[in-house]
């Protein structure tokens, strides 16, 4: 776990090889962006001398934490570049660092972006809806993003993910979690039939993007990032990340109006299912972290046991209710 | 009947959460500082009913090899399903067999598999939501809006 007065020397020092100043990079306190469990994230706020004249910057740090939900800093600056480059607003990465030497874990420096990660007006969650649909229309296959898993059929990408979470949550776990292992199975065989290939942000909704008036400034958190099927994304949103917004079947409408894109209430069931899984096995990896002192911080114990329980027990319901209906 | 030393580990922890939320929560400014110390004042909630319950696995465990056995009885074939299952400790030999069978059950449509979903299922779930009360403190604490101390 990041200790940020340890850290801030270093990140100053950092900052002074990379950036070009006259006599080294001055940085303030570190302050922690309350967002987010996956990565520690800090608002730096550096200042320098150039040629006599003062600079002044922010950059946004995003530090590793031993693993968390099975992600690493790599493929996410890889597919951040990636969507830069293809016109989607992301943050600028300036620079990365992988020795654990310089900090204590791998990080990553962004431009500060200015705005909010809060509730977004009506306008800003228009925007954000729209532009989650255009990044579903994006010809992944010309933007040669770099990701580990290229699924050949849709299905592929379904059993691809399953396996993705299940390896998460095996990595993390104590004892076996048998209605997780049951639910993976009921994921591969009850796999809606009408799948698409596009990509899939992975974590969307409301703290994961910058907005300031009614625009969306940036999309974040691209860790979960893949080629899957876009209903992945909308459910995510709708029944998981974007509930303190207005309830699913609100979501499921307002999607329908914002995009076209009508999501039936098997297909919402399925991906509510598949969402939940993900979140219970990306959580487990947080028990690891906490017991073996990576980061025994105790929303760690807390996202590794009951925010992962509740997630179980969520979907081991609408898979006891299926079978409830197939007995019917 | 032991006799305890003292203070005991409850009261350690109960004055513990009556510090956090008397002391330290009311001179924190710091909007992810108040989350942490929230989400403590949960972990020690926890661990105060740990120590006054049952801190170990075994029960369950004896459970779900009670059924499973019972399941053996009743469908000798599902042996298969278990070959290989053993694991490093009791407990996770258990939940493996759990596992292979609720994934069995979900693949097959026969008199075993209706078996499984109905004596071996409900008793996971059920344990599962007995784990998930016993963490509920957590979860509770978990947005940073502490709960009053009950001492």
């Amino acid at each position: 776990m990041l200790n940020v007065e340890v850290a801030r020397p270093r990140v100053a020092a950092f900052l002074s090889a990379k950036v070009p100043c006259d006599g080294g990079v001055e940085v303030g306190p570190l302050e922690r962006i309350t967002i987010g469990h996956s990565r520690g994230m800090f608002r730096v706020n550096a200042s320098w001398r150039r040629g006599g004249e003062a600079v002044a910057r922010s950059f946004a740090l995003r530090v590793e934490q031993a693993g968390m939900f099975g992600t690493n800093t790599l493929d996410e600056v890889r597919t951040m570049r990636a969507m830069r480059a293809a016109g989607f607003p992301v943050a600028n990465i300036r620079w990365v660092e992988f020795d654990p030497a310089v900090i204590g874990t791998p990080f990553f420096l962004m431009d500060w972006v200015e705005g909010s990660s809060g509730p977004p007006n009506e306008a800003a969650l228009r925007d954000y809806v729209a532009k989650l649909h255009e990044l579903h229309q994006l010809d992944w296959r010309a933007k040669e993003i770099p990701f580990a898993r290229i699924p050949a059929i849709p299905l592929d990408a379904v059993h691809q993910q399953v396996d993705r979470w299940m390896a998460v949550h095996r990595w993390g776990r104590v004892l076996p979690e048998p209605l997780l292992e049951e639910a993976a199975t009921w994921l591969k065989r009850n796999a809606p039939e009408d799948l698409r290939l596009t990509l899939v942000h992975g974590d969307p909704g409301p703290l994961n993007f910058i907005h300031e008036g009614d625009h969306v400034q940036a999309f974040t958190d691209w860790e979960f990032s893949h080629v899957g099927d876009p209903n992945e994304d909308w459910l995510f949103l709708g029944g998981m990340r974007g509930r303190g917004v207005m309830e699913p079947p609100q979501w499921r409408e307002y999607i329908a109006d914002v995009t076209g894109h009508v999501i039936t209430k098997e297909t919402w069931a399925y991906w509510d299912v598949f969402n939940q899984f993900k979140g219970a096995c990306a959580n487990t990896s947080a028990l690891r972290i906490f017991i073996t002192g990576a980061n025994p911080a105790p929303n760690m114990a807390a996202i590794g046991t009951a925010l992962k329980l509740s997630m179980t027990t969520h979907l081991s319901a609408i898979i006891g209710m299926s079978y409830a209906r197939e007995g019917e | 009947m032991p006799e305890a030393k003292r203070p005991t580990v409850d009261e350690v922890l109960a004055g513990a959460l009556h510090t956090i939320e008397n002391q330290l929560l009311p001179n924190l400014e710091d909007t992810w500082a108040r989350a942490a110390a929230s989400q403590l004042m949960g972990t020690l909630e926890y661990a105060r009913a740990l120590i006054a319950g049952d801190e170990h696995v075994d029960a369950q465990v004896g459970e779900v090899e009670a059924v499973i056995a019972g399941l053996l009885r009743e469908h000798p074939a599902l042996e298969a399903v278990l070959a290989g299952s053993e694991g490093g400790t009791r407990g996770f030999t258990a939940l493996e067999r759990a596992s292979r069978l609720l994934s069995h059950a979900v693949a097959n449509e026969s008199a075993e598999a209706e078996a499984i979903r109905a004596e071996l299922r409900p008793l996971i779930v059920r344990q599962a939501t007995d784990t998930l009360q016993e963490t509920m403190p957590m979860l509770t604490a978990f947005g940073g809006r502490p709960r009053r101390v009950e001492r």
